[in-house]
């Protein structure tokens, strides 16, 4: 399995805090309240579309509303290959981790 | 709360940049956020923002989409490029071929186009109608493309919607300023004429015309007449056809007439004129205009005019009862030349469209064989590149892009044949087809063409033409099998050969006319008119008073045989006549002549006798009449037969023997000959010695102008009045003659290609087997068996249809022709052999002579 990477890996995180209602525009601010960062559509969708084909996220179709000029929403949710994946990198990510504590210039540098 | 949509361009912009795959689910997306952020920031700021949302990406997209496609095609022209210039015998007969044909049938669509454009220059052209009399005979209906002279006023007086009626009618007069004075062909027109259709002046107004004593002339009239003196205001004086005489006044001078309207005049005067040659144009509905037109202020009312010309059929019929008309009808100005084949006697004549068709129908035709040679040498060179293909393959080239990388190197070659070939049009083959033709165009391909969408025509037709069959045909081949057994058999298939076939029927089909027509030509010059012609001189003269006064002077000559004269001549003036045989009405021909002319002209006598002046009988109640006339009767015996020629009985006193009147286009008609009176003599007719003819010529002027110094001296030699006819002949079979050479030239170099390949390819099993003894001979089958059968295969259906063709087209044209024969066939034949022969024998000599050495070095 391959690792996620940054961006893969906000992404699926936002979906699972997004409980269910995760599409484009609601993905695209929640991205930007958390981080601060912007994300434009063209990235998000291209990271969405690889993830789908990776079968990490599954895509559904939801209601016509108005405010999208009578377009549908498309919904995203985690599969169970997602959340291993997630889990994963949160394994990794504890590992690296591990026993940091004060991250200052000393020991990093090798001074 | 209602919100406003997002800007539509933008929309519509992001719509077709993104891929239909998320496309709604994006454009949803931002449509949500406009909505946000209008109802936050307002709608100038959301607006906006729709509006980034391309432009920040933009240099992405220019990227991805234009710089590598820019990259892309760029590779495939230099990989083409890099083909052409290795290849160098495959890239020069590609172009060369495609040049050359592309050169001749552009200059063949200009030439096509021009003539297209007849009539054209008329502004009011789609208002303008020509007012026609529909005649029945025999319950055959005719369109006929004149009417009654008082119709016009009638129509202008009684309708509505008509803006103007204007007519036109022709006649000769003697024109004169001082010590210049010619025969000239006078124009009478209606006030409305210069409104109504376009003639620009160079001086003067359109109003002029409206003044009886005006005349509106050409600049060449004006030069003619005042050299380079200001002819505005200066007088002409015109002798019309009666003898009346009067003068009017230079007030107009009218641009020379561009051959592209089909009508025209040289000297015009107001219609009103017409009075004074003894002509009732006001009154005589039997009188009848060369053309009447009018121009109708909504052209859509033309069938509810068309239908009250209806009223006037009556005073048309009373009074010229010989004529009866059914109906009038409107003809469209810009249908009438067109469709003029269907009405007789247009003023605008009928333009042969067959001839045009053929043209381009020619023209295309070589475009194909060009695009054949490209199509042969590209799939026989195919073989040479057949592990760039595998390779290309291999590395995941999908088998459309091969195909369109070899299209796009296509198009680079008849990109490059193509300026090639325009700057042939314009150099060559256009000033070719002038200079051969004879015509006086004062135009080249440029401004000819509003067509400007021929050249990217040209360019699409030959490249897919030529590019297509190749391209899908090399880019299917299977990688795996390309590299397993490297013997791909391409260029031998049945494609290439009935390809190589249709080449040489094409040219042998062109090369048979031409030889054909050629020797039509030379034919014709040469056939006998059945009368002698030579030595004869013919002097147009008015009347008694000219032909008594010269008529005896010139009898003491010497060198003058015989003098005699008539108000018909033959191969120039002659009526069509109806004459009356129990009761039936026949057309017949008819000559009035002076007693001597048939023996002067030297026409000679089957059965009865010639005129003779004193019998009284002779004068007003016999006739001669020509064998066609015998056969046309079914008369067992002329002599016992009398017909009306109007209320007078003639019966026949002589007949003779036929000869051609006119060319040999047409064929000889019944034609009776009647005796006339000096008085009515128009042509003055001499026969001189052997010999003496450009003397006695020369002693005719110098007579003339001592006794007729008032007059114009206009005479022609009798043997040059067809020259312009048997020229054109000639033309017409040298226009085929280059046309011929193109094909034959196109085919000879699709032929080197094919074999200069399958040398190269072969290059290697000459050299073994040269090695191994095989003599010069051996090597010289080898190479090209496979080319000269192809080419004797299809000489059989190439012989078949060349005489077909070429005997059907001298049907056509001619009544008197050259019979065709296998002789001419076989010399096409003969020629195509040889030049097959030298094109083959250059290539294989210089295969066969190669030292082996050479070739098998490298193995």
């Amino acid at each position: 399995m391959k690792e996620l990477t940054k961006t893969e890996e906000m992404i699926l995180l936002t979906i699972h805090r997004l409980e269910g209602k995760a599409y484009g525009v609601a993905l695209k601010h929640k991205i930007s309240e958390l981080t601060g960062k912007n994300i434009a559509y063209g990235t998000l969708y291209f990271i969405l579309d690889q993830l789908t084909a990776k079968e990490y996220v599954s895509r559904y179709k939801g209601e016509p509303t108005p405010e999208r000029g009578g377009r549908r929403k498309y919904y995203y949710r985690l599969t169970i290959e997602g959340i291993d994946a997630l889990k994963e990198s949160q394994q990794m990510h504890k590992l690296i981790w591990d026993g940091i504590k004060n991250l200052s210039m000393e020991k990093g540098t090798g001074k | 709360m209602s919100f406003s949509k997002p800007p539509k361009i933008a929309e519509l912009i992001i719509r077709i940049l993104t891929r239909p795959g998320n496309r709604s689910l994006l454009l949803g997306d931002l449509e949500e956020d406009y909505r946000y952020y209008t109802s936050e920031k307002g709608l100038i700021y959301a607006k906006l923002w729709y509006w980034m949302q391309i432009v920040i990406p933009f240099h992405n997209f220019i990227k991805n989409q234009i710089y590598w496609s820019y990259y892309m095609f760029k590779n495939y022209f230099k990989s083409a490029y890099r083909n052409l210039f290795r290849n160098k015998t495959y890239g020069t007969i590609s172009i060369l071929s495609l040049a050359i044909t592309i050169g001749c049938a552009i200059s063949l669509f200009s030439l096509v186009h021009i003539f297209y454009k007849f009539d054209k220059g008329h502004e009011n052209r789609q208002r303008i109608f020509m007012v026609g009399t529909v005649i029945e005979t025999n319950s055959v209906s005719e369109k006929w493309g004149i009417a009654p002279a008082p119709l016009a006023p009638a129509i202008k007086a009684d309708l509505s919607n008509i803006e103007d009626v204007v007519r036109i009618t022709y006649q000769d007069g003697k024109m004169q300023n001082d010590d210049r004075v010619f025969y000239e062909n006078i124009c009478f027109v209606d006030n409305g004429f210069l409104d109504m259709f376009t003639y620009p002046l160079v001086s003067g107004g359109k109003a002029v015309l409206s003044e009886k004593d005006a005349v509106i002339i050409t600049e060449n009239i004006a030069l003619k007449y005042f050299g380079n003196e200001d002819p505005i205001g200066r007088q002409l004086t015109i002798t019309f056809d009666n003898g009346s005489k009067a003068s009017f006044f230079v007030k107009g001078i009218a641009e020379n007439m561009s051959i592209l309207k089909t009508f025209g005049f040289e000297i015009l005067l107001n219609y009103d004129n017409l009075d004074r040659t003894g002509i009732d144009h006001v009154n005589d509905w039997s009188k009848k205009p060369r053309a009447t037109f009018l121009m109708l202020k909504d052209p859509t009312g033309a069938r509810d005019i068309e239908a009250q010309l209806s009223r006037y059929i009556n005073q048309q019929n009373d009074s010229d009862p010989d004529w009866m008309a059914k109906e009038f009808f409107l003809g469209p100005f810009e249908e009438i030349i067109y469709a003029s084949s269907n009405i007789r006697n247009s003023i605008t004549g009928a333009i042969a469209s067959e001839a045009f068709i053929i043209f381009s129908a020619i023209g295309l035709i070589l475009l194909i064989l060009a695009c054949i040679n490209y199509i042969n040498v590209a799939l026989a060179s195919a073989t040479r590149r057949i592990k760039e293909i595998g390779i290309r393959k291999v590395f995941g080239s999908k088998k459309n892009q091969l195909c369109i990388q070899f299209l796009s190197e296509n198009l680079l070659v008849c990109l490059i044949a193509l300026l090639f070939g325009i700057i042939l049009a314009q150099t060559v083959f256009f000033p070719a087809f002038q200079y051969i033709g004879e015509l006086n165009i004062e135009e080249n391909i440029f401004t000819t063409i509003d067509l400007w969408y021929m050249f990217p025509g040209i360019l699409l037709l030959t490249s897919i033409l030529s590019g297509l069959y190749p391209a899908l045909f090399i880019s299917s081949y299977n990688p795996v099998a390309i590299f397993r057994d490297k013997k791909i058999r391409i260029g031998k298939n049945l494609f290439t050969k009935m390809l190589l076939g249709f080449q040489f029927v094409v040219t042998s089909i062109l090369i048979t006319v031409t030889i054909v027509l050629r020797l039509n030509a030379e034919y014709q010059s040469n056939l006998d008119w059945k009368y002698e012609p030579d030595n004869l001189i013919v002097l147009p003269v008015n009347g008694e008073e000219h032909y008594s006064i010269f008529k005896n002077e010139i009898g003491k000559n010497p060198d003058i045989v015989s003098v005699s004269g008539g108000s018909s001549h033959i191969g120039s003036i002659s009526s069509s006549e109806r004459i009356e045989y129990r009761g039936e009405k026949y057309q017949v021909r008819r000559f009035d002549v002076g007693s001597n002319y048939l023996e002067t002209m030297g026409i000679k006598l089957k059965e009865g006798r010639f005129f003779n002046e004193e019998r009284s009988t002779d004068i007003d109640r016999s006739v001669l009449v020509n064998e066609e006339f015998v056969k046309f009767m079914k008369w067992d015996d002329p002599f016992n037969e009398y017909f009306r020629i109007g209320s007078i009985e003639y019966s026949v006193i002589g007949v003779v023997n036929d000869f051609h009147h006119n060319n040999f286009m047409e064929k000889i008609r019944p034609m009776v000959f009647r005796l006339t009176e000096e008085n009515n003599f128009k042509f003055l007719v001499v026969k001189t010695r052997e010999g003496r003819m450009i003397d006695s010529f020369e002693y005719l002027r110098d007579a003339w102008k001592r006794l007729l110094p008032q007059d114009p001296y206009e005479a022609f030699y009798q043997s040059q009045l067809f020259d312009q006819y048997l020229r054109n002949e000639k033309n017409v079979s040298k226009l085929f003659g280059l046309y011929a050479l193109v094909a034959l030239v196109i085919s000879s170099l699709g032929l080197f290609g094919l074999i200069s390949i399958n040398v190269l390819k072969k290059i290697r099993e000459i050299g073994i087997r040269k090695v191994l003894g095989a003599s010069t001979f051996n090597i010289v089958r080898l190479v090209n068996k496979g080319y000269l059968r192809i080419m004797l295969t299809s000489s059989i259906p190439a012989g078949i249809l060349s005489f077909y063709l070429a005997s059907s087209l001298m049907k056509i044209i001619h009544v008197y022709h050259l019979t065709v024969t296998v002789y001419h066939v076989f010399f096409t034949f003969v020629i195509i052999l040889l030049t097959t022969l030298i094109t083959i024998s250059t290539l294989v000599r210089r295969a066969a002579l190669t030292n082996p050495a050479e070739t098998l070095r490298y193995e």
